[in-house]
């Protein structure tokens, strides 16, 4: 066999990138954000969004557009388009959306994984995008790898078996 | 503290480093007491870093962390952080305890995690109630939570709530030396932009 000249693109916070094959693509460390994976079955192209926040109608400074639910994922959709992938082919797979601190108090700050994990669900569904796997929520932090050959992402948690969704 | 949009002028730097100067001390000063040993802390260093460079302080989004987190409310609001490397975690909480752990332990039990949530809780109170001396402002500081995982998602917490004001943080690096061996860690700092507005009113500087 031939040197394998696949890469792993790093995609960091609040921060989206496109991945064409055979590279695959990463984002480490997701605790109460959430990785959004797009691909179809037959492009070469995929993307991911690491999104941290659910919604940017609700934050003044919003110039960020990855940071957000809502527009990092109208802007990964519209990135894929332009390579030529058809929105009604486009199939998703997130993790993350953790609730990484358990407070014994009362305050609403914990719980922005699951207000992450609401906000991109209803954005996928808003584009008609089926979500094929999923592992989001829990109290632990989650590294993903998107494979667009085989088209599994790869699950990593510290003390935990991977997993393959 | 719109730091997306305008930069802080050096002269608010200037305070927000003695800010954290005098607060790390005075946290230095309360851990060592309580610890009974020769704890000292080098000068912080304040920086302000995009989100993606704060886990590189730790060795990365991938590196193991213990990191204690308080909330803290009154005329300001926000939180600080206690970030360690799990191994400085082991280290310190074996101190705490009078234990000694294998290398590669990392099982932390309630014990091992209370002890550290103490530590983080004394430095951290002690850190808030300095700021709250020096601007005059009444702070109350919630009961800390403690996690231990990848960097990257254990500050996901404090960098969302980050994320709602811009693409920075004010990171107070502060290395403790203990006996002159360093333990690696970091204390963070997190506040809206109408708290630091409030901080520096409070201290006679205008925004």
């Amino acid at each position: 066999m031939g040197v394998d000249m696949a890469e792993v693109i790093k995609v960091g916070i609040a921060d989206c990138k496109l991945c064409k094959k055979p590279d695959k693509i990463t984002t480490i460390g997701l605790g109460s954000c959430i990785g959004v994976v797009i691909y179809t079955a037959s492009d070469d192209y995929c993307g991911l969004v690491h999104i941290m926040l659910p919604a940017s109608s609700e934050i003044k400074n919003n110039q960020n557009r990855c940071k957000f639910a809502d527009t990092g994922i109208d802007d990964l959709v519209s990135a894929l388009e332009k390579k030529g992938m058809r929105k009604a082919s486009m199939t998703a797979k997130i993790a993350g959306g953790a609730t990484m601190f358990q407070f014994s108090g009362n305050t609403d700050l914990g719980s922005i994984g699951e207000r992450n994990i609401k906000a991109v669900k209803q954005r996928l569904a808003y584009h008609r995008i089926r979500i094929a796997a999923e592992e989001c929520g829990a109290d632990f932090g989650r590294t993903i790898v998107f494979d667009n050959g085989t088209k599994e992402l790869q699950v990593r948690s510290t003390g935990k078996p991977d997993r393959i969704l | 503290m719109n730091m997306g949009n305008h930069e802080l002028s050096s002269m608010k730097l200037d305070i927000l480093r003695e800010l954290g100067n005098i607060g790390a001390g005075n946290a230095t000063t309360a851990l060592s007491v309580m610890l009974n040993s020769n704890l000292r802390m080098e000068a912080p260093l304040v920086k302000i870093l995009d989100f993606n460079a704060i886990a590189d302080l730790v060795g990365g989004p991938d590196t193991l962390v213990a990191a204690v987190l308080t909330h803290f409310n009154g005329a300001i609001k926000g939180m600080t952080l206690f970030v360690l490397q799990v191994e400085e975690a082991r280290n310190l909480a074996g101190v705490m305890l009078g234990k000694t752990y294998p290398h590669d332990y990392m099982d932390f039990d309630h014990m091992d995690k209370s002890a550290l949530k103490e530590v983080g809780n004394i430095l951290m109170s002690s850190y808030i109630s300095s700021i709250g001396t020096m601007t005059n402002l009444q702070l109350r500081a919630d009961p800390p939570a403690i996690c231990i995982d990848m960097a990257g998602s254990v500050l996901s917490l404090p960098i969302s709530e980050l994320g709602k004001i811009g693409d920075q943080a004010l990171v107070i690096d502060s290395k403790i030396l203990d006996n002159e061996r360093p333990i690696d860690g970091f204390l963070m700092f997190v506040t809206d932009e109408e708290s630091f507005e409030h901080i520096f009113e409070a201290l006679g500087i205008g925004c």
